[in-house]
């Protein structure tokens, strides 16, 4: 479980990070969101101990991280995964960080392993591809059989093989009942990565929710149906227009998109006008989608100016008057 | 007639750059890969982290300093072929004083590296005092610069490396001087890497 409370970053007139709170816990993967700059790195490196916090704090499983005994077995993490001396093969910087915390040395095999490096453990790191840096920063975190997990954006640079293997560890981690908190601006990866979404903008927080409720804010219920019979279709089209806030658009090739049902609505009303339906299917709005429709809401990033800091398009009018 | 061991002694002069460079590349190395962010995280304590850094350095150092000193001796001893004096005492004395200087640079060096982060600051404010600032104040010359460079650390470590009758302190104070030296740098290095983000 990690903990940050109103921490706040200030660089020189900047607000790197202004005032975060959200808790992250265990058993699930929480992804950490937000446009580069908006401060995902520095809340995760003051979480890391390594940025000191202007204000506020960052605490995992109720410490700072500088208070941990041996903080590899507490966290694992992986931040720049190329921060490795270069001279230094890919073991060797692992023994260094067991030695350090008391992990025995057969562990450090044990994840060189698990993460497919066993074969290049003893090559220089600097020979190492961007993928192979890492799963090396992976084993670094997995070092420890750590209970916490924090991953900035651990998919740069693999193939799609390694963006699989990391979303099937990263999953497993958090079913094993671990604290999962990883970035990443790959969208379509998260969405299928993370439980729950922590979400920031210009350093505040945007969202905290979970993956299922922050896709369904962001989107209306809507579905595709597809009716082969012309009458049928018409007679559906009907029944559908009779309630308010409901719309539908028909296309040539008789498919219907309706906005305001869900597939389940629909097909239960199909059922009982006795229409038949050949396809049917709630229509999603990808997490890319709504994350685009949050963050447009604060100015910044679209407008890339700094005149307005409001969150949503309509609050900025009734705050206009104060 | 001067003991073999003064030869090895002058030249620790020039043999401390090596200490030097070796010493601000330990540091400065991990933060230009940025594997000090391990260290850290590994280690979060940084009094820890610096104090292990500044005694591997030195143990390397005083190593390195002794060996080059019985090398150095030697050779003198050789090449002045009976022109200087040699006595087992006076050379292990000086031979341990080389080994202590060096790693008392050492110490400075890492402390002065963990307080700037890049190779070009630290060797700048090292070179500096190490051998620009008592090149000026010799060269200037008289008794009150001259008495200034005896406070500075390489004109201290001459007086216990070569010790001389008319020295103003004793090599004990000699060796304080430098060892204060070491300390406040170690002090700055570990307040900087206390307080600034890495």
């Amino acid at each position: 479980m990690i903990t940050v409370r109103g921490l706040t970053k200030r660089y020189g007139g900047t607000l790197a990070v202004d005032g975060l709170t959200f808790d992250v816990r265990a058993g699930r993967v929480t992804g950490f969101l937000g446009p580069n700059g908006a401060g995902k790195s520095t809340t995760m490196r003051m979480i890391l101990g390594l940025d000191r916090p202007t204000l506020g704090r960052a605490l995992i499983a109720g410490r700072p991280y500088a208070d941990l005994r041996r903080p590899l077995c507490a966290v694992g993490a992986m931040l720049d995964a190329r921060a490795v001396h270069p001279a230094r093969s890919g073991r060797a910087h692992l023994v260094a960080q067991a030695r350090s915390n008391g992990i025995p040395l057969r562990r450090v095999d044990e994840v060189l392993e698990q993460v497919g490096l066993a074969k290049a453990a003893r090559r220089p790191a600097g020979t190492y591809s961007l993928g192979m840096s890492g799963r090396l920063g992976v084993a670094g975190a997995l070092l420890g059989d750590p209970p916490v997990l924090v991953l900035d954006e651990p998919v740069n640079g693999l193939d799609p093989d390694g963006v699989r293997w990391i979303r099937g560890l990263v999953r497993e981690q958090a079913a094993e009942g671990r604290t999962v908190f990883l970035s990443s601006h790959l969208m379509s990866e998260m969405q299928l990565t993370a439980d729950h979404l922590v979400v920031i903008g210009r350093g505040r927080l945007l969202g905290d929710t979970s993956m299922a409720e922050f896709l369904a804010a962001a989107s209306p219920a809507a579905a595709r149906a597809v009716v082969p019979d012309p009458e049928e279709r018409a007679a559906l089209v009907r029944r559908l227009l009779t309630a308010d806030g409901v719309t539908v658009e028909a296309s040539e090739s008789g498919e219907l998109t309706v906005e305001g049902r869900t597939a389940a609505e629909i097909g239960d009303l199909a059922h009982r006008c006795r229409v038949r339906l050949h396809r049917l299917s709630d229509v999603r709005v990808s997490l890319e989608q709504a994350y685009l429709d949050l963050t447009a809401r604060s100015v910044e990033y679209t407008t890339g100016g700094y005149t307005a800091d409001t969150t949503a398009v309509p609050a900025a009018s009734d705050e206009g008057e104060r | 007639m001067q003991p073999a061991g003064n030869a090895a002694a002058s030249s620790a002069v020039l043999v401390q750059f090596t200490v030097v460079v070796l010493a601000t590349v330990a540091v400065t190395s991990e933060y230009a890969t940025g594997s000090v962010r391990a260290a850290l995280l590994s280690v979060p304590r940084r009094s820890r982290v610096h104090a292990a850094k500044a005694l591997v350095v030195a143990v390397v150092a005083f190593v390195a300093g002794a060996a080059f000193a019985v090398v150095g001796t030697a050779v003198a001893w050789f090449g002045f072929d009976g022109r200087a004096s040699f006595s087992v005492g006076l050379s292990l004395r000086q031979v341990l004083a080389i080994g202590l200087y060096e790693a008392l640079v050492a110490v400075l060096s890492v402390g002065v590296a963990f307080a700037t982060r890049h190779p070009a600051g630290a060797l700048s404010i090292l070179a500096t005092l190490l051998w620009a600032l008592p090149s000026i104040l010799l060269g200037l010359g008289g008794p009150t610069l001259a008495g200034l460079n005896g406070r500075l650390p390489h004109g201290a470590g001459e007086r216990f490396m070569r010790p001389a009758a008319e020295a103003p302190y004793g090599s004990v104070t000699a060796v304080l001087i430098v060892a204060a030296w070491a300390a406040a740098a170690h002090v700055i290095g570990l307040y900087v890497l206390r307080r600034r983000d890495t």
